[in-house]
């Protein structure tokens, strides 16, 4: 399966990622219809200032996914063609089971459902690795 | 041809059956269910009385699923008797099917209990389509409705009354409300920000159903203080489903006992869901974890074992279950809670975080820099990785001292755990 990495040392925290999910979840064309939505958007990707560095967090899209057994509604499933986690938030109930289980804290709430990567399934190439300007981010097969 | 049953069609015994035929391609897999139709989730029932799902999506498999896994599903029909000497059930039509392994997965029952002077069309429990069917029906012609228990069925059956635009009344014997998923703390924090939605009467029970010309008119409590509401619904817990094996001579304490393995007393089966026992992580003591998300994960190990313990290379191969959890998600009244493992007794320091003027609690318990339990409400963002720490046993001395502020945050609780997110793996070596 792949998964999406990041080779750090590429990394200048940018957050070109971050905005790239804000506006895919928003389903709107750029950052400026995005903010102007009476309900922020959620990003899937985070910059997290660790320690001794910065770093993106994502779902890990595990082989095992906690957050898919502990779903009451089917809601969280396997994408039988590229093995991705997703979700059909038409589905979801906002029982909050997966963010119960997830151990990266990786599922977010929004509005009244969860909210989860796919890698973005439905399109060619994941928005944060399209984002990103230094070519960290890589969609790539899991090693 | 190896013949695998599974008694019970719900969470663990969908999963059960989806895992064996991962490993097992060839054999044949026997769902039976006393329940008509295809498996659906018990848990959504008061989203669909609510009206916010359908009753297809009630269904937690997609369409085709038995089809596609090649899963035969004997519905409607209950399964009477288990004779272990031949290795076969018997179904209420007299019929017996033969198996190679045996899972049961009955689940379990909604506690009745009886209120004195109780008339057909007054209490209602709910547990089951049918009775989300009749509870819907009589909403019509209600104004008011009282809920018996606290817990987190009943919460959710209040949650679902205030929706469909009810006076709710909350009933509870104990002193608190969710008193198996919150501290006596966090469930009054709770209780004063819900109190505007519903009234709350802990430490109270009904002693009688009142009636004004044969229609119900409201309760009388304990303290003999009247309430007037149209209906009343029952949620005081669930009771395991044991009665097969119990009469097929299984040992069977408060569930039924099994190993590691989910195996029961008897060799050839199994049993997982909220019919079996599993052991708590926490305190080494068998219990029954009435979860959905324990069911899943107990019906696929209990699959595992079934599926390839038999071929000689694998013997000793077991798939051990280490334990559970109790943990509870939900939804308050737009509240939402998560909390996981113990908050009574044996925990030493409480750290407590509140954000003022919000419905934001965060409370953790620790013991030998441990956390042994923990309450989220209104903010339930680290949850799951507090339900990590605490289920891998961390220490977590490095970050206890921000645990009662807002200087928690995901970074420190990553960098505790070790987690090193999505750097390439080439570049951890």
């Amino acid at each position: 399966m792949k998964k999406i990495f990041c080779d750090i040392k590429k990394c200048m925290h940018c957050r070109r990622c971050e905005l790239a999910c804000y506006i895919k979840n928003a389903d709107v064309r750029d950052i400026f219809e995005a903010v102007k939505l009476a309900e922020p958007p959620v990003k899937n990707i985070e910059l997290i200032q660790m320690s001794d560095n910065s770093m993106p967090f994502i779902c890990r899209q595990c082989d095992e996914p906690l957050c898919v057994d502990a779903c009451i509604s089917g809601a969280l499933y396997i994408d039988k063609k590229l093995n991705y986690v997703c979700l059909d938030k038409t589905k979801c109930v906002g029982c909050w089971s997966c963010i119960m289980r997830c151990p990266h804290g990786s599922i977010r709430v929004s509005k009244h459902t969860a909210l989860k990567c796919d890698n973005c399934v439905s399109k060619e190439k994941p928005e944060c690795v399209n984002a990103c300007p230094t070519g960290a981010l890589a969609l790539n097969e899991n090693d | 041809m190896k013949r695998f049953i599974i008694i019970g069609n719900s969470a663990a015994g969908v999963a059960a059956a989806e895992e064996i035929r991962k490993i097992d391609n060839s054999s044949e897999i026997v769902i039976v269910s006393d329940e008509k139709g295809n498996a659906y989730s018990k848990c959504l029932l008061t989203y669909y009385i609510m009206g916010k799902i359908s009753r297809s999506q009630l269904e937690f498999k997609d369409t085709g699923f038995y089809e596609k896994n090649n899963i035969k599903l004997v519905s409607g029909i209950k399964a009477v008797s288990i004779n272990r000497k031949d290795k076969k059930i018997v179904l209420e039509n007299k019929e017996d099917i033969s198996y190679h392994k045996l899972l049961i997965a009955t689940g379990s029952s909604a506690k009745v209990q009886n209120i004195s002077g109780q008339k057909e069309g007054a209490a209602y429990t709910l547990r089951v389509i049918e009775d989300a069917d009749k509870i819907a029906e009589k909403l019509k012609t209600v104004d008011s409705a009282a809920v018996l228990g606290a817990g987190l069925i009943g919460m959710k059956i209040a949650h679902m009354l205030k929706e469909k635009g009810k006076k709710v009344f909350i009933i509870a014997r104990s002193n608190q409300i969710l008193s198996q998923m919150l501290d006596a703390e966090s469930a009054g924090f709770l209780t004063g920000h819900i109190g505007k939605e519903a009234t709350v009467l802990t430490g109270q029970d009904v002693s009688e159903i009142l009636y004004s010309n044969s229609k119900m008119a409201g309760l009388r409590l304990l303290n003999n203080e009247k309430i007037d509401c149209g209906m009343v619904i029952t949620a005081k817990g669930v009771t395991p489903n044991t009665e097969l094996a119990r009469a097929a001579g299984l040992v069977v304490d408060k569930g039924i006992s099994v190993d590691e393995t989910m195996k029961t007393s008897d060799n050839d089966i199994y049993a997982a869901g909220d019919v079996a026992e599993s052991t708590d992580l926490l305190s080494g003591k068998k219990e029954i974890k009435a979860l959905w998300t324990t069911a899943v994960e107990q019906g696929k190990i209990a699959a595992r074992n079934m599926a390839r313990l038999d071929s000689a290379e694998q013997a000793g191969q077991e798939i051990i279950y280490a334990g559970a959890v109790s943990m509870n998600s939900m939804e308050c009244f737009s509240i939402p809670c998560i909390s996981a493992g113990s908050m009574h007794g044996e925990t030493t320091e409480v750290f407590d975080y509140r954000k003022p003027g919000q419905a934001v609690l965060r409370r953790i318990f620790v013991k030998d820099n441990r956390i042994f339990g923990f309450v989220t409400i209104g903010d339930i963002r680290f949850a799951g990785i507090l339900n990590r720490l605490l289920c891998e046993k961390k220490d977590i001395s490095s970050i206890k001292n921000v645990f009662n502020s807002a200087k928690l945050t995901r970074a420190n609780l990553l960098e505790c755990i070790g987690e090193q997110g999505i750097i390439s793996s080439m570049e951890k070596q």
